[in-house]
């Protein structure tokens, strides 16, 4: 219990920490792009804006996804678990959780070896190593595999109570 | 491995997964089992979500929930009713003219129905309008919000096939008309079923007064639209500029938002893109299998067997379509069906900007279909009342809404230059 009170805690406080990031980094989007349009008009053009936006982008994806991810907000079809009985509905929410899970395993693993792969080149116009652009996705998937973690945590809990 | 593929993908759909890790999931069992070096998922999810047309998706949808939030779209709403509110049934075609409008702001249905709803539901009450009817007309007017530019679903079209946004763009106003002419002469036509009252008598200072303080939201579409069409704007940094227009008039000049409900919007909208973002990330895995193991060729051969008459075909896809959009939510269908439907379309020498606006037209039809109807549960939270009377209510306008796509579709028969 104690293990699920940490990683529940955890979990919520995660969630905090990536809402604030993804505005901060949609507020830079809209910066970036901005200044790209009034450089181009009354300076010189740019070269970096549009790559930092990209990648601006790339990074906020994955950080939304996971807050996306602990609210249960990313679409599915759920009207077919609905009209099941309530022990093969928990049944099923475990199982997506895991299936779930083991997607974000395979991309935190083969998101780190990629950065260790491609990682050390230099993007286009920023030059900044390639591995912080890469690493939005490892990152992000171990989020998510927290968040599920603890969502299976909760629903086997539930449960418990349930039976008392 | 198509079968592998399909199955996987439905089974994961079927038990609650959400639908971008199904897509994900599903692509990853086929590449285990083609031995192909897992690496690939990676690569495959940064390179289709490290695009710069797709800035546009969030900016869009910021700027979307920024206008339908503020009160520029209320006072959108006062001027179009004081043009034509005279009319027997006038509000209906107001919440019509008002949504096309909307729909040249904003790039997704759900915010052109709040945009909508919100200011002209109580106006409808206070008149007598049946409110199941009316929030229904909303919601089938909040399909024309992704076919009027600018639009998140032919965005993603345009990244996904490789055509230009903008060439969708400039094609979308004339299948949104039609839409528009459509749900105005059934709209006109339930007036005089239920004796709908007439408005405020017209008058010219009115309109001046509601003209003056609707304005600057009268100005964006301009701002919006023409920038892109001049080729002063990418559509990306047009909806950048949207976004921080519609934050300048909301804070600064008709102060209805703070900075604190702003953060409290964006935090909303990156979520929403995020959604969308997502399921375009792992479809770079799914359509990498795709391409891969040539599966939408083999679709594309067991449709042509049936026939190769290119309107049949065509009517069978929009079949498709429609019945995608019964089940699916608008950005993921266009994800998930363009790579699928491509090569079909190609063989049979369809224009893909054609094609990607039949598509945006047919699935926009899709945001008003329960179970999955996104404008209808927003018409529904606005006015509580429950789906399935909003569901029943909107019936005549889906139907003239399928006779406008079906139209557009076989339009090309009789004008063969449609698309410019």
């Amino acid at each position: 219990m104690a293990v699920a009170k940490a990683i529940n805690q955890l979990s919520n406080l995660v969630y905090r920490i990536s809402c604030v990031i993804v505005v901060v980094l949609l507020a830079a989007m809209v910066v970036v792009t901005s200044l790209q349009i009034i450089c181009r008009v009354f300076f010189t053009a740019l070269s970096w804006s549009e790559e930092l936006a990209r990648y601006l982008l790339v990074w906020s994806t994955f950080i939304g996804a996971g807050c996306v991810y602990k609210t249960g907000g990313h679409i599915a079809v759920t009207i077919v678990r609905e009209t099941l009985p309530k022990n093969a509905q928990k049944f099923l929410k475990i199982l997506a959780h895991v299936l779930c899970g083991v997607f974000f395993v395979i991309a935190t693993y083969y998101g780190f070896k990629y950065m260790g792969r491609q990682g050390s080149q230099l993007s286009a116009a920023l030059r900044i190593p390639m591995r912080y652009i890469y690493m939005a996705i490892p990152v992000n998937s171990c989020v998510m595999l927290l968040h599920t973690v603890n969502e299976i945590s909760q629903i086997i809990n539930s449960k418990e109570v349930t039976a008392q | 491995m198509t079968a592998l593929l399909f199955s996987v993908f439905f089974l994961g759909l079927i038990i609650g997964i959400p639908i971008a890790f199904a897509i994900g999931i599903s692509a990853v069992t086929v590449l285990i089992n083609g031995d192909v070096n897992l690496l690939i998922i990676v690569q495959r999810m940064f390179a289709a979500t490290d695009s710069f047309p797709l800035i546009a998706v969030p900016f869009f949808i910021l700027a979307g929930d920024l206008l339908s939030r503020g009160a520029i779209s209320h006072r959108l709403v006062t001027f179009a009713d004081s043009l034509l509110g005279r009319i027997k049934g006038g509000l209906s075609v107001v919440s019509v003219i008002a949504g096309m409008f909307f729909a040249a702001i904003s790039g997704s249905g759900a915010a052109t129905t709040a945009a909508v709803g919100a200011p002209l539901i109580p106006e409808l009450k206070k008149r007598n309008y049946r409110e199941d009817s009316s929030i229904a007309l909303i919601a089938a007017s909040g399909c024309i919000g992704v076919v009027i530019p600018p639009s998140v679903p032919m965005v993603l079209y345009a990244v996904i096939a490789d055509q230009s946004v903008t060439q969708l763009f400039k094609n979308g106003f004339l299948p949104g008309v039609l839409m528009g002419g459509v749900l105005i002469g059934v709209s006109l036509f339930q007036a005089h079923k239920y004796n709908y009252p007439k408005g405020i008598m017209f008058s010219w200072k009115n309109l001046w007064s509601t003209f003056k303080q609707s304005v600057w939201g009268l100005m964006m579409p301009l701002i919006i639209l023409g920038g892109i069409f001049s080729g002063y704007f990418t559509p990306s940094e047009a909806a950048a500029v949207a976004v921080v227009y519609s934050m300048f008039v909301s804070l600064f000049l008709y102060r209805d938002l703070t900075l604190k409900d702003i953060s409290k919007i964006m935090l909303g909208s990156a979520k929403t893109s995020s959604i969308i973002m997502l399921i375009i990330a792992c479809s770079g895995i799914f359509g990498w299998v795709l391409a891969n193991w040539k599966i939408p060729e083999t679709v594309a051969m067991g449709i042509l067997s049936v026939s190769t008459n290119k309107y049949i075909i065509m009517l069978m896809i929009s079949i498709i379509i429609l019945i995608a959009g019964v089940f699916m939510e608008t950005s993921s269908a266009v994800i998930l069906l363009t790579p699928v439907f491509l090569p079909l379309v190609q063989m049979l020498g369809i224009n893909l900007v054609h094609f990607g606006i039949i598509f945006t037209v047919g699935i926009s039809i899709g945001m008003i279909t329960p179970p999955v109807a996104i404008n209808l549960f927003v018409g529904s939270s606005i006015t509580g009342i429950p789906i399935e009377r909003i569901s029943k209510a909107v019936i005549p306008y889906l139907v003239g809404l399928i006779l406008a796509f079906l139209l557009y579709i076989y339009l090309p028969i009789f004008v063969p230059a449609i698309i410019f």
